[in-house]
């Protein structure tokens, strides 16, 4: 699979802040690519990068091999699921969808009814299609936002924290759905978010932002297990830290007697336990001092608070962070 | 008094009943003298005695020649700076909006406070010094400027207000979705926006219709509007006339506002 979106050296300056700081990075064909950071982290500074929505400092930005950096909106093909959604309140849904293809450079596609009779099928919006925006639920939105901008079938589909509008009972059912249709059309996404979760979720791969610079560039599984530095490491989730060393929650074990084959065993006195359904969740203070959190599986026998125990984990279980 | 279901959700304010009252003088202190114009509008007498119901004042009011040729150059004088001011007002409030100019704005509220008489003379001091080197003289088009000239601020205010309430993001949408800059401000933004336009052309229409002091200083000898035309029969002694036709323009001006206020409230 090629590369569809490249950014080279990517700069947003203002006069009073670097929202991105020479961002480089590459997105493949029909990947579900993910930018994770805090807020300020410059995230959605590259998504409207991307879009054209502001200019860079510096850098290019190249879809399918041409620089698009220099070009207004509407000249390049990408498309952006708003995080309001932004739908047009004076349009019904059917003219929602069909505003881009309206004005689309190049005229009406040919088939561009039969795209919008796909994706309305697709996104079950069949008999919406007369509604006005703001008699929508907040799910039914998002599927038309999406379907605004399916329908041009961009190169690239940028999203900005689709998913937070929604309540959360609702949004893991979306992140489902949003997971499913990415692999049915087969669309690259780029998928703005401040939610670990829901990029360990749902990315393919994930760049992690901090302070406009990259931090890190990797699979889920590479940057939750290898994170490069205790940002990256205390972002993906909990983590306990010891000397340097981290340890996640669900690595750290607990046990009454001493366990035989570790070296890493520290004495410790139980501060809490809650049983949370999935896991036992136990706090305890390491002798040093250090708080640490274990998650141990829901069968585990409960521990007292006060109780004295051993603190243990694997030597292959550490976060190795480069130093 | 019994009070309206709405008015009973609140607790009960001490002094109510003073309150209430003092309302209804208030109310009668601002709308009495309207109230008695009205009536003797359609009295049959000539004097402020009643003597019965007729309309002849109105009858009169419609034959009168000059009356009606200086209502004819009101609407005139109206429609036109209405038009001018309502695309320039709209466009600089979108101007505004874009990129916000404390100076820009700062000027603008200048135009809103400068008092009505100092705004005469100047224009007449600028059209006399514009007329020695152009040849053209007072007319229509001099109270046209003029009236261009004081409504447009108040179509901004409208018109940027309505923008303040409004997603930016939409037009960007638009533009996201493939529309150009003008695609974008044509099909997204001024449907949105037409509501508080269509409002501030009424507002527009309004203080230019009504405007007297400036008209007075920058109209021609032979451009007489409704206002000037209304002072000068009122200046030579009482005439119901005068009554009649300001109950009219009372009307008219009265369901302009309402029609505005009710787009506004869109």
């Amino acid at each position: 699979m090629g590369e569809v979106l490249e950014l080279r050296e990517l700069s947003r300056h203002y006069p009073a802040q670097r929202a991105l700081d020479e961002l480089s990075l590459n997105v493949s064909e029909g990947e579900f690519f993910s930018l994770l950071g805090p807020s300020g982290c410059g995230k959605t500074t590259t998504l409207r990068l991307v879009a054209g929505l502001e200019a860079p400092t510096s850098g290019r930005i190249l879809l399918r091999g041409e620089a698009i950096e220099h070009r207004r909106p509407h000249d390049r093909n990408v498309s952006t699921v708003f995080q309001n959604y932004a739908l047009f309140p004076h349009l019904t849904v059917r003219e929602n969808i069909e505003f881009g293809l309206r004005h689309r450079h190049g005229g009406r596609p040919v088939d561009a009814d039969k795209r919008i009779v796909e994706l309305v099928e697709m996104l079950q919006l069949g008999d919406k299609l007369d509604r006005a925006p703001e008699q929508l639920s907040g799910g039914e939105r998002q599927r038309v936002a999406l379907a605004r901008s399916l329908v041009l079938h961009p190169d690239v589909l940028l999203l900005d924290e689709p998913l937070s509008a929604l309540d959360p009972n609702l949004r893991k059912q979306v992140r489902d759905e949003l997971k499913a249709l990415q692999r049915r059309v087969g669309i690259t996404f780029l998928f703005v978010t401040h939610d670990q979760e829901e990029a360990l979720y749902l990315s393919d791969r994930i760049a992690l932002l901090n302070a406009g610079r990259l931090e890190q560039l990797g699979t889920p599984q590479e940057i939750y297990q290898h994170p490069c530095s205790r940002f990256a490491a205390s972002f993906l989730g909990r983590v306990n830290w010891l000397n340097g060393t981290g340890i996640r929650p669900e690595a750290t074990l607990l046990s009454r007697d001493q366990p035989a084959n570790s070296e890493r065993v520290y004495d410790s006195v139980v501060q809490r336990c809650v049983f949370l359904g999935n896991h036992l969740h136990v706090e305890a203070e390491l002798s040093g001092g250090e708080h640490f959190i274990a998650e141990l599986p829901c069968n585990s026998e409960g521990f007292q608070a006060g109780e004295r125990v051993h603190v243990w984990w694997r030597a292959e279980d550490e976060l190795l962070l480069p130093i | 008094m019994s009070a309206s279901p709405d008015l009973e959700q609140h607790p009960r304010i001490p002094g109510g009943r003073w309150l209430s009252t003092y309302a209804v003088l208030a109310y009668l202190f601002l709308h009495l003298p309207l109230l008695i114009l009205m009536v003797f509008s359609v009295n049959a007498s000539r004097f402020t005695v009643w003597e019965g119901f007729s309309l002849r004042w109105y009858a009169e009011a419609l034959h009168d020649q000059e009356l009606m040729e200086s209502t004819l150059n009101s609407l005139i004088v109206a429609i036109a700076a209405t038009g001018f001011a309502t695309v320039v007002g709209t466009l600089c409030a979108y101007a505004l909006w874009k990129r916000a100019s404390r100076w820009i704005a700062a000027g603008l509220a200048l135009s809103l406070v400068t008092p009505e008489i100092v705004m005469g003379i100047s224009l007449l001091a600028f059209f006399q010094w514009v007329f020695r080197h152009f040849d053209f003289r007072l007319g229509l088009h001099t109270i046209v400027l003029a009236h261009v000239m004081f409504s447009v601020v108040y179509v901004v205010t409208v018109v940027l207000a309505r923008l303040r309430t409004m997603d930016p993001s939409l037009e960007e949408a638009a533009l996201d979705l493939g529309a150009t800059d003008w695609q974008a401000f044509r099909r997204v933004t001024l449907p949105l926006l037409a509501p508080a336009i269509g409002a501030a052309a009424l507002l527009a229409f309004i203080i230019s219709f009504d405007d007297y002091v400036i008209t007075s200083m920058v109209a021609g000898v032979d451009s007489q509007t409704l206002p000037m035309a209304l002072y000068a029969m009122a200046r030579r002694g009482v005439n119901p006339v005068v009554n009649a036709i300001s109950t009219l323009v009372v009307g008219l001006v009265g369901t302009l506002i309402l029609v505005s206020e009710r787009l506004r409230a869109r």
